[in-house]
């Protein structure tokens, strides 16, 4: 009371400059919950100057003082420029004795013409078991731990400082958010030594930043001033039954205590004794029944639960050859964020695919995580053509309506033209090229051919066709043809040749004689002309070569290929070279007899040897 | 505009003959303008033309213009044509070196090698026209050694026939082979840039691999627009039949 007071005074003296800002604010702050006899405060704050203060009606409450207005003023100059703000604030001091939760009206504010009202507030009035609230006095005010608690023993009963584990929904389905607040309850100042954060076993844990802030509860008919120490959202990421464990803090509570005598000298200077205990709280462990995601989940389906929207940015149609372009998605709403999966999105097999962009903006707040979540997924067509980009889907589970939604964005045609730069006249190729092509690259194909074209004239023979064949055919015929004629004509001539073979002997026999018969007669020329003719003819007619065509080596030759011992031929073409020497020599007629025996048996001998 | 003013000059050419039709498209690939040689080219080849030289230069037009796929299809066309002709491989292979497809052929039995060589002398019509001169002397020789010569030209004829019997089978079967791909042809090139090989022949086949324009293949089976193909390294699947053009 006094700081109101010396607060007003000194407001009064402030230099007051009335203004408002652009938005006009009129609130009303009180507790929620009182113990029965309590006094609390509740004050109606305007941010602007009033022309008109329309208190509330208050039933219910004991007026103890009020409506107190005081004024606060705040100018602030930031690069230059100023800005002020101004506060009133009616305040009212109150008390309730009959339990049971009472309404405050609101109250109305008139600010340059146009009125504001503050929103009514319920506040609850708890006939508390034992008889202490009285004695708290105004503790809520001002924040409640200003003022100790008048205690008349230095005991610190166990129900005065309570923790405790607050969750939003007992039962929800895996990857529903569950918000969980850790709370400490007390009715005695104290401060916070240490605090061992419980571990989420199964959940998905996502901080929520919060001040910590008080609040007036009531638990077990009691009012307590409610600590909020942390907040959690958190995604249960298995099914059945998960427990929170307990949290525990150790705490150091403030007791006042009065002294061992009477109230001395100096308890009245430095205010009363204050003991200090210490002391350790934990909270009961807390159970989620967490169900599993019903059956029937679509095929796009993997894990987001909440609600979504889906909005697609595809690229352009028309595309050009080995330049990106980037297929966006975007997911908003509110839901699991944090442990969504980019949707799947098949870009045709020519198209060179990176690395999934993911950029978010979500906010984290008691019912969920709400914002966005959009995936880039950036590509390189490289081939030119037209291609189809099928329906991207998403599926995600709906924990409120209990059933999937999928969301989807439809197929895309894509139309990609040729790079122009990349295939130049017979040189640089697309640059994605692996193949180890760069030493033939300083060649070049070679030039076209000019003259004739040559054109394939119908002439030509091809395979198969009626010329082939008949020209096949005319070849085997002529075959034919000639291999009877040929064989007839060499028959015709066989025969001959081999009438004069059989006939040889006896030819060569009958000159023989004759050349005997020239011997006795002592006809040298006629002997060795009638020796020379036997031999001679002889082998024209064994041979069948003609007369005329005989030489001695010919002679030779044709024995050899007749496989007769080149002894023989050589005893033969001796006699016949002895014989023509001998025709015309005058000397030799002893030798005449020699020659004709040799002759003699010599062509016999032949005569058997020589085959046809 | 430039193909319109092609399309116009062709028309106009053709009444010229195919001649100067062949002189203009020369012109055109002369001064680099690939799209109007190719368009004269293939008129020219659309009028049932067909020469080594022409499929030649219409694969060096596509291959400029930087579509190699129909230019192996037409340097293959080409060798088809002039088998022993060394401009053609040249080009061929360094047409090869920019397909992006890297296909390791299987190792082949050296005997297909040396008769793979052997039947690249000459092409299916040289052969045929071989096998015909091949059969006369087979024949005359057999004639020689039938005939009741004397034995040196008996022998002589009976090893001239051996030999140009079996040189003959050499031909007929290369030249039979020849004709049998014309007329049923199973070589073929991708020619659209890029393709999909599908392990069945419909759309909602699984994806086997992926061929760049340029890949040659052959064809095994077709069935309602699909051809099944094998590569040279022996990988198989089915891919559209727009997606090649046979080699004929």
């Amino acid at each position: 009371m006094r700081k109101l007071l010396l607060s007003t005074v000194a407001l009064l003296f402030t230099a007051i400059a009335a203004f408002a800002d652009g938005d006009v604010t009129f609130e009303v702050n009180a507790p929620r919950a009182v113990a029965a006899g309590e006094l609390f405060r509740v004050e109606f704050v305007v941010n602007a100057n009033p022309s008109e203060f329309v208190p509330p009606a208050i039933e219910g409450f004991e007026i103890l003082a009020g409506p107190t207005s005081s004024r606060s003023q705040s100018v602030s100059i930031v690069n230059g420029e100023i800005s002020r703000s101004t506060n009133i604030s009616y305040t009212y001091v109150l008390q309730g004795f009959t339990p049971g939760i009472f309404t405050i009206p609101s109250a109305q504010v008139t600010v340059k013409g146009k009125t504001y009202s503050t929103r009514p507030v319920a506040i609850e009035i708890v006939a508390e078991a034992n008889g202490q609230a009285q004695q708290q006095g105004a503790a809520a005010q001002g924040g409640g731990s200003s003022e100790a608690r008048q205690s008349s023993g230095a005991g610190l009963s166990p129900d005065d400082l309570l923790a405790r584990v607050t969750v939003s929904k007992n039962r929800v389905y895996k990857g529903e958010p569950v918000h969980v607040a850790l709370k400490l309850y007390s009715r005695v100042p104290f401060g916070l030594d240490n605090l061992k954060s419980p571990s989420f076993n199964g959940f998905w844990q996502q901080d929520i930043s919060v001040e910590p802030h008080q609040q007036r509860e009531t638990y077990n008919n009691r009012v307590y001033d409610a600590w909020v120490i942390q907040e959690y959202l958190l995604y249960p990421q298995q099914s059945g039954t998960l427990t929170i464990d307990p949290f525990e803090l150790s705490i150091v509570a403030q007791i006042q205590v009065q002294g061992s005598g009477s109230r001395g000298l100096f308890d009245d200077l430095f205010g009363p004794n204050i003991q200090e205990i210490r002391r350790k709280v934990s909270s009961s462990p807390v159970k989620v029944e967490v169900s599993d995601w019903p059956s029937g989940a679509p095929e796009s389906f993997n894990g987001a639960v909440g609600q979504f929207r889906l909005e697609a940015a595809p690229p352009q149609r028309n595309m050009i050859a080995n330049t990106s372009g980037t297929y966006t998605i975007r997911l908003s709403g509110t839901g699991n964020f944090p442990l969504i999966r980019a949707p799947r999105i098949e870009l045709p097999t020519s198209f060179e695919e990176y690395n999934i962009k993911s950029s978010e903006s979500i906010k984290h707040s008691r019912s969920g995580t709400s914002g966005y979540r959009q995936f880039e997924y950036p590509f390189i067509p490289r081939m030119e053509g037209s291609y189809t980009i099928p329906e991207v889907q998403f599926s995600y589970f709906d924990p409120q309506q209990i059933r999937y939604v999928t969301l989807k964005a439809y197929e895309v045609q894509i139309d990609v033209a040729a790079d122009s730069t990349a295939v130049a006249a017979g040189g640089n190729m697309v640059s994605g090229l692996s193949k180890e092509d760069l030493k033939i690259l300083g060649h070049d194909i070679r030039f076209i051919k000019l003259g004739s074209p040559e054109f394939k004239s119908g002439g030509k023979l091809v395979m198969w066709s009626p010329l082939y064949f008949s020209l096949a055919a005319l070849a085997v015929a002529l075959f034919f043809a000639a291999l009877l004629l040929l064989r007839r004509h060499l028959k015709n001539m066989q025969n001959d040749r081999f009438v004069r073979g059989k006939r040889a002997n006896k030819v060569a026999l009958k000159r023989f004689r004759a050349a005997e018969q020239s011997m006795k007669q002592g006809d040298k020329n006629g002997f060795y002309d009638e020796m020379l003719k036997a031999l001679w003819g002889y082998m024209s007619d064994k041979l069948g070569i003609p007369m005329a065509k005989l030489t001695k080596e010919r002679i030779r030759e044709e024995l050899f290929e007749r496989s007769i011992p080149e002894m023989q031929a050589n005893e033969y073409i001796r006699i016949i070279s002895a014989c023509e020497e001998a025709q015309y020599s005058p000397t030799t007629s002893t030798r005449m007899n020699e020659l004709y025996k040799e002759g003699v048996n010599l062509v016999s001998d032949l005569e058997s040897a020589i085959k046809m | 505009m430039l193909i319109v003013f092609a399309f116009v000059f062709a028309a106009g050419a053709t009444a010229a003959g195919p001649d100067a039709l062949w002189d203009e498209a020369n012109n055109a690939y002369f001064n680099s303008n690939y799209t109007e040689a190719i368009a004269l080219y293939d008129s020219l080849e659309q009028s049932g033309l067909a020469s080594a030289k022409l499929y030649y230069n219409m694969g060096n037009a596509y291959f400029k213009a930087g579509r190699i796929g129909k230019s192996i299809l037409y340097y293959s066309k080409a060798q088809r044509l002039a088998p022993a002709n060394e401009d053609i491989a040249h080009n061929l292979a360094i047409a090869n070196s920019f397909t992006r497809n890297n296909i390791e052929p299987l190792p082949q039995f050296f005997v297909k090698r040396w008769l793979n060589g052997f039947a690249s002398i000459m092409n299916g019509g040289g052969w045929a026209v071989t096998s015909v001169v091949l059969l006369v002397i087979a024949l005359g020789g057999l004639l020689a050694y039938l005939l009741p010569l004397r034995r040196r030209m008996r022998k002589a004829g009976f090893f001239t026939a051996l030999a140009a019997v079996v040189l003959l089978g050499f031909a007929v079967a290369f030249a039979a082979l020849d004709h049998r791909e014309s007329v049923h042809p199973t070589h073929a090139v991708v020619t659209s840039p890029s393709a999909s090989v599908k392990s069945s022949p419909d759309n909602a086949g699984k994806d086997l691999f992926l061929l760049y324009e340029g890949a040659k293949v052959r064809v095994r089976d077709r069935l309602n627009g699909w051809c099944e193909i094998t590569l040279e390294d022996g990988n198989r699947g089915w891919v559209k039949s727009t997606a090649i053009e046979m080699i004929d």
